[in-house]
């Protein structure tokens, strides 16, 4: 295997939510994601895939183990820091499409950019473009509501690839569309993983998407069960 | 198409909060309400009354002496201290009751008019005799106070000339007199007319000169003016005078020159202070009960301020966790909920401003009241009381701010993975 940079690695990563009963949602997870990798994630409902993802995305505090970033420990990150690690490098597509319904769909996408206060022109026709490109150039002035599921899940992708992070977390990005247009999302991420070096970690019930990655990983109660390549793998 | 919104290149947290006022109008108009309509209130109340009492002082202390000089009847406990001192080795001594009622008239005025002069603070003083006379007329009597003034200083004490009708006070000479306008009328007489004064020393036939119109109807009754020397012949009493109105520069320092006299010269000095003891509290526990009332009514405000963020953060709650998730730090979540409620109290307050003014010119636009015009002090237009407004706008900032805080700790410790999952 070509030896590249990594950007994310875990250390016996654990989440456990305490209770009478407590659950492992995620158990002692080792895992090494190169830098540029695209893979994807799979395993049955309530493995651990999204509460995976919300650590990886420092969005959740693990309970304990270890998660770094270009080698670089996050425990010790205040929430200052994680919310301006969040903004510059991460995407992030949640399961559910979530868009703030009082602001248009380009709104939605610039949002990002307005928070890191980075916003330009220059940014702005990037944004553009990147709706273009997912089939909602006509509907960019368009608010959540007077748009389709589908559609604000474009949105959801446009909104997390608009500040060129290093890495986007998608959960779940296609579980609404339909093939034409899941097929057209994966295409876009591809394109754009290829394109821009950016990581994509993918969420996904379906076999057949996940094939199309360079590697699957799955859970299994909170578990590492297998970490392969696919066969048909491309490339 | 377009570029984008100028505000969007403003903070997040601005262009956010501006966006969600917009949104939730409802909520927004009944935020901005209750602060405006408290801060009316906390307005208006003081403003009319006030100003009511500002006027009523105006006319019944700058229109008058801030401080008197004043006669004092012999005390039994002054006497016998008098005479300890005269006489210390006498033990008892016998006290006679006449002393009791002998007058201390103010002998040798003039000198000790120029002495209090010499202090600082003293702008004026003018000395009179006040004592009562019957007044004569035909058939007709009445008893009132004869006061013998020195026109030219006690023009600068009160505003004596300005209610001085159909004649003048300059010109008031030894043989003539200006009676109150009521009193004139009672006694049917009119300018040009001949009354006569009596008084334990002596009789005078005076000339009515002028009336006099204060609109204090007690005082349109009583008026009697002569000169000081008038006063003095018809008493007998040459070189004394019963008091010396005096004024000063700051009428707050009244009661303090007042002492500082009284202790000097050895005198009985009154001034405006103690003579309006009363109004003054009244004042002052007017300004107690309207601190209250306003504590109460921005408490009512601010909760409601309190209420209806929390609502908002708890309806936003996903978005709120969204906007974290992509890298909002949550001191500007917080700062998104508390512009919220200072940009709402802030149109509150402008509404209030605004509410204010208009009751106001409502007020003014109402007739007058039999009392007011029973009272006779009439009414002067009101105007917006501006310590009160400074203290409104101040205090309704303040509230709500401190009635966001709770809400917009809420938004900016919300756990984003809890709030997404919901
Ligand atoms: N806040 C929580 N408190 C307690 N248990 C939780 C909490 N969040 C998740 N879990 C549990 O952790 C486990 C993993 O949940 P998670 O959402 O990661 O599953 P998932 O793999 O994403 O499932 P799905 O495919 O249905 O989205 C589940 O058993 C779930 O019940
Ligand atoms: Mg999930």
């Amino acid at each position: 295997m070509i030896q590249t940079d990594t950007i994310l690695q875990t250390i016996a990563l654990t989440k456990v939510y305490e209770g009478i009963q407590p659950v492992y949602a995620v158990r002692d997870l080792d895992l090494t994601i190169p830098q540029g990798s695209f893979m994807s994630i799979i395993g049955p409902s309530g493995s651990g895939k999204s509460t995976l993802m919300n650590m990886l995305g420092l969005l959740d505090r693990p309970s304990s183990g270890s998660l770094k970033y270009m080698g670089e420990p996050t425990e010790t990150w205040e929430e200052k820091r994680r919310s301006q690690f969040r903004n510059e490098e991460i995407g992030f597509i949640f399961q559910a499409h979530l868009l703030l319904p009082e602001f248009t769909a380009l709104e939605n996408v610039l949002i990002p950019l307005q928070i890191g206060r980075n916003l330009s022109p220059a940014r702005i026709e990037h944004a553009k473009s990147l709706l273009d490109r997912i089939g909602l150039g006509d509907r960019m002035h368009h608010r959540p509501p007077e748009l389709s599921g589908g559609q604000n899940q474009r949105v959801a992708i446009a909104r997390a690839l608009v500040n060129t992070p290093s890495i986007v977390f998608a959960d779940e990005p296609t579980g609404a569309l339909d093939s034409t247009t899941s097929r057209s999302v994966y295409d876009l991420m591809r394109e754009i993983n290829r394109e821009e070096k950016v990581t994509f970690v993918i969420v996904t019930h379906e076999r057949e998407l996940a094939g199309k990655t360079d590697r699957v990983i799955t859970l299994l109660d909170g578990r590492l069960q297998s970490d392969e390549a696919p066969k048909e793998s491309p490339s | 198409m377009s570029v984008a919104h100028w505000m969007q290149y403003l903070p997040i947290e601005i262009y956010v909060a501006w966006r969600y006022m917009r949104f939730n109008l409802k909520q927004s108009f009944i935020v901005a309400l209750a602060v405006g309509i408290g801060v009316s209130i906390i307005i208006f109340i003081p403003s009319i009354n006030l100003s009511f009492f500002g006027y009523f002082l105006e006319k019944t202390v700058e229109s008058n002496a801030h401080i008197k000089v004043v006669r004092e009847l012999d005390t039994e406990a002054r006497n016998r201290q008098t005479l300890k001192t005269l006489y210390p080795d006498e033990g008892r001594i016998l006290v006679s009751d006449q002393s009791l009622t002998r007058r201390r008239d103010i002998k040798a005025y003039k000198n000790l008019v120029s002495e209090i002069m010499r202090i600082d603070g003293i702008t004026t003083a003018a000395p009179y005799v006040s004592e009562s006379v019957i007044i004569v007329r035909g058939s007709q009597t009445r008893t009132s106070t004869m006061r013998g003034i020195l026109p030219e200083a006690e023009k600068n004490i009160s505003n004596i000339e300005e209610n001085i009708q159909q004649g003048s006070l300059d010109t008031l000479s030894d043989d003539q007199v200006i009676l109150g306008w009521r009193l004139a009328d009672e006694l049917g007489v009119n300018v040009g007319n001949r009354i006569q004064l009596l008084t334990n020393f002596g009789k005078k036939s005076l000339k009515v000169s002028a009336l006099s119109n204060t609109g204090i109807y007690q005082q349109d009754l009583s008026t009697i003016l002569v000169t000081l020397d008038t006063a003095q012949a018809l008493l007998n009493m040459p070189n004394e005078v019963t008091g010396i109105g005096l004024k000063v520069r700051d009428m707050y320092q009244a009661e303090n020159l007042a002492r500082l006299i009284a202790r000097t010269f050895d005198l009985k000095t009154t001034s405006w202070m103690e003579d309006n003891a009363v109004f003054l509290d009244q004042i002052r526990m007017f300004r107690v009960i309207i601190a209250f009332i306003s504590f109460l009514i921005v408490f009512a405000a601010a909760s409601s301020i309190t209420s209806i963020l929390i609502m908002v953060v708890a309806s936003k709650s996903k978005d709120i966790g969204i906007l974290k998730a992509m890298g909002t730090p949550p001191n500007a979540i917080m700062r998104m909920f508390l512009l919220q409620a200072i940009i709402l109290s802030l149109i509150g307050v402008v509404a209030g401003i605004g509410g204010a003014t208009f009751l106001i010119e409502l007020y003014n636009a109402t007739p007058y009241s039999k009392a007011e015009t029973f009272l006779g002090i009439g009414r002067q237009p009101v105007t917006l009381n501006l310590e009160y407004t400074v203290y409104a706008i101040f205090y309704a900032t303040l509230s709500s701010i401190l009635a966001s805080l709770i809400p917009a700790w809420q938004a900016g410790k919300l756990d984003p993975v809890e709030a997404i999952n919901q």
